[in-house]
């Protein structure tokens, strides 16, 4: 024991940094993994269960070696390149939208002590990584050489270009609040119980984080670049085998990261009522994902323009005006924040 | 009408046996075995409904008879990523060069199932002098299961789906239920013809 | 005023959309915390009643006394009644007369009588029937004077051929006839709108067929 500690602390920092994040990253991709496999087989059975019927239920007991089976199909699916499409851009679309996913997880508090990288600007990085998958959709569109390929590639960028700003605004006000753009900060100034968490203080802007949640992540009832049954597949038309499962994995991926910064802003992160810990994060995390699943076979596709409406007209102008009030709440009331036992002030 | 008003059939396609195209990486046996198994369970069929067998198709994937519990209800519009083209309804002569195009883009290993009577053989719609629908779909792409009837009943299609898992793997999974009658494949003319060659009267 | 109406039912609107987003989560909760409504084929089947209405494809009805003879007097009704060509009959030819009765009939020929060859029989020698042709308007039954067609109860046809579904109807109810005959030399031991009895007799026939 004493030299395996006396071999650590003779490695220098710069290396056991490395080593930390490498570490991080592989853990990161079977959370990953096991993530997207659950959330498929959950996604269908959802399904199933709205719609009055089993799903998957003959592969494996109740059907949980279905994903299973899903994936290593579309592994070893032939992989086509179309004739007259740009090589380049289009295998380097998915790529592009698959591993910056792995970099928005690192600033995610799963506990106090389990961060990847406890920066103090981690709602800065998801914000900032997140904005590569713009580009994905735009080279996998583009590069497609399909009209069905361009017009979903159009309709993502535009989309999630104006989703990313209610997106920042409600941040903003809980940081604002917080007085860090650090997440175990935040998680920190709350409290275990649900009339301690930030949800109390921020409701407007927890709904708008809900509605951009839906409408970054390109999930339903804002799918339209994957508008399935307008689009055939949109931005991923052309896409076959691991290209079009990496884009699959990459959405899954999408989700669980939004659904945990929601959890970290507004649900209390890992603290709970008694024993704080990464299960409180797990549990609030999947309980949101488990809503994403839900409003998904509720509600019908929003209409491309009605979609942007709601953005430009009614999230942006509530982001700000929440924004205005958090400011000077914060100004003439702190002794409600006290009362509620948050410790973060301006 | 006699029987000899029928039109001329067009040469009909066969479909292929094994892979359209070579592996990259040739695997072994236990291992194809696998993969063919893992494929079999995950079926994901294209959209292509075309007339009234679409309703029946559509009846497969909801809750009655639910295709979800053997995989493939995940129906894809791309057929980039769909393994299964069930080409349920009529086909038409200007709807063909679509057809075609469609089944060479789905990759490999694909599947074609022709659903009612009228992608099998233009059903109704054979008859003298027509002029507008295709006399079966196989005269097209190469078919790998039929399903007839107009329309065929739901479960006539999960068997068919069943018929295209016996393709890949081998065998049936799925117990035969009392109403199915197997032997019905033994009273097809050529097959009946076969046994009784050997004594004619 | 009108302006203040106009804003209160602005917002009351809005209010209102929002909650029906709420009413849709609650129904499609309630919706899947219900019952399945899946009859799990092949485990399951549908009942009776649907099946029975079913029109599969068509077979020949056999005479109360020989089943595995068709009534059918080959007379083409069917043939030409059909819209889409998908019958084709052949008629028996008569039979040879043997020589005692080619010298009777010689006899009866010459002693200036009228004596009738010996006739054809009715049923057909072939009854070939494409059901990939078949679109089940009925109009061979309907057509049938001696109602020798009706449907089949068939559900469940799949194959690998096209060539699978031309049919020769002689041969299926030869086959039937003999099934029948079969059961009804055991008595029936169960109710048929049981399921469980389904799987067993399935998994059976399913071992059958794999061993």
């Amino acid at each position: 024991m004493q030299e395996i500690c006396t071999f650590f602390e003779n490695i220098p920092p710069l290396a056991l940094d490395v080593l930390w994040l490498v570490a991080v990253l592989i853990l990161v991709i079977a959370y990953i993994t096991v993530c997207a496999l659950l959330l498929v087989y959950l996604e269908r059975k959802v399904a199933g269960f709205v719609q009055r019927r089993p799903g998957p239920y003959e592969v494996g007991p109740y059907g949980i070696l279905q994903s299973a089976c899903d994936a290593v199909k579309l592994v070893v699916k032939q992989i086509i390149k179309p004739a007259h499409v740009d090589p380049g851009l289009y295998f380097l679309a998915p790529i592009l939208s698959f591993f910056p996913v792995l970099l928005l997880f690192l600033p995610l508090p799963f506990s106090r002590l389990l961060t990847g990288m406890n920066v103090n600007l981690g709602i800065l990085l998801v914000l900032a990584f997140s904005g590569i998958n713009v580009i994905a959709v735009l080279l996998a569109g583009v590069s497609s050489n399909n009209k069905f390929g361009l017009l979903g590639a159009a309709r993502g960028v535009s989309q999630s270009v104006a989703y990313e700003i209610p997106l920042l605004l409600s941040t903003l006000a809980i940081a604002m609040m917080t007085g860090s753009l650090s997440f175990t900060e935040i998680v920190e100034g709350q409290g275990g119980w649900p009339w301690q968490w930030n949800i109390i203080l921020q409701p407007v802007a927890f709904v708008i984080f809900i509605f951009s949640m839906f409408g970054e992540t390109n999930r339903l009832p804002f799918d339209l670049p994957e508008g399935e049954s307008e689009l055939t597949g949109g931005f991923h038309t052309e896409y076959s085998g691991m290209g079009f499962g990496l884009f699959f994995l990459a959405e899954y991926a999408n989700m669980v990261v939004v659904c945990s910064i929601a959890t970290a802003l507004f649900l209390g992160g890992y603290k709970g009522p008694f024993l704080d810990g990464p299960w409180w994060f797990l549990a609030k995390s999947w309980t949101l994902l488990f809503f994403m699943l839900w409003v998904r076979f509720t509600y019908p596709r929003i209409r491309f323009d009605q979609m942007l409406n709601l953005n430009w007209k009614w999230l942006l102008p509530l982001g700000v005006l929440n924004l205005l009030a958090t400011a000077f709440a914060m100004k003439f009331f702190p002794v409600v924040a006290n009362f509620f036992g948050f410790g973060g002030a301006a | 009408m006699a029987a000899q008003d029928r039109p001329l059939n067009g040469d009909r396609l066969a479909p292929t046996t094994g892979y359209v195209d070579n592996p990259v990486i040739p695997l072994p046996g236990p291992v194809n075995k696998f993969l063919d198994l893992c494929r079999a369970m995950s079926i994901w069929p294209m959209t292509f409904g075309l007339a009234c067998c679409a309703i029946e198709m559509m009846a497969v994937s909801m809750a009655r008879f639910d295709m979800a519990r053997f995989g493939a209800e995940v129906f894809r519009p791309s057929a980039r990523q769909a393994d299964l083209m069930i080409v349920a309804g009529t086909v038409s002569k200007k709807l063909a060069p679509s057809i075609v195009r469609l089944y060479e883009q789905m990759p490999a290993p694909k599947f074609v199932l022709a659903m009612g009577n009228c992608a099998i053989s233009g059903g109704p719609f054979a008859f003298k002098d027509q002029y507008g629908i295709v006399l079966g779909v196989d005269t097209l792409i190469p078919v790998d299961v039929y399903v007839p009837g107009c329309p065929p009943r739901p479960e006539a299609l999960l068997e068919g789906l069943f018929a295209v898992q016996h393709k890949l793997t081998g065998k049936r999974f799925w117990p035969v239920p009392e109403g199915l009658d197997h032997d019905f494949l033994h009273d097809a003319v050529d097959v009946v013809a076969a046994k009784s060659g050997g004594d004619k009267a | 005023m009108k302006c203040l109406m106009n804003v209160v039912l602005y917002v009351t609107d809005i209010a209102k959309g929002l909650w029906s987003l709420v009413v849709g989560l609650a129904i499609t909760g309630r919706y899947a915390l219900s019952r399945h409504k899946t009859v799990r084929y092949p485990f399951a089947v549908v009942a009776k009643e649907n099946t029975e209405t079913f029109r599969g494809p068509i077979e020949l009805v056999g005479l109360p006394k020989d089943p595995s003879t068709p009534k059918c007097i080959s007379c083409m009704l069917c043939v030409q009644a059909c819209p889409s060509n998908c019958i084709s009959v052949k008629k028996q030819a008569a039979p040879k007369m043997t020589p005692e009765q080619q010298k009777a009939f010689d006899e009866a020929v010459a002693r200036g009588e009228n004596p009738k060859k010996p006739a054809a029989p009715r049923n057909p020698a072939e009854y070939h029937y494409d059901f990939t042709y078949c679109s089940l308007c009925a109009c061979c039954v309907e057509a049938c004077p001696v109602n020798s067609i009706r449907f089949s109860h068939e559900l469940y046809l799949a194959g690998t051929r096209r060539e699978d579904f031309n049919m020769d109807l002689l041969a299926r109810l030869k086959r039937t006839a003999a099934k029948d005959a079969q059961k009804a030399a055991k008595p029936a031991a169960t109710d048929p709108a049981t399921t469980t009895a389904a799987v067993g007799a399935g998994k059976a026939t399913a071992e059958e067929a794999t061993a």
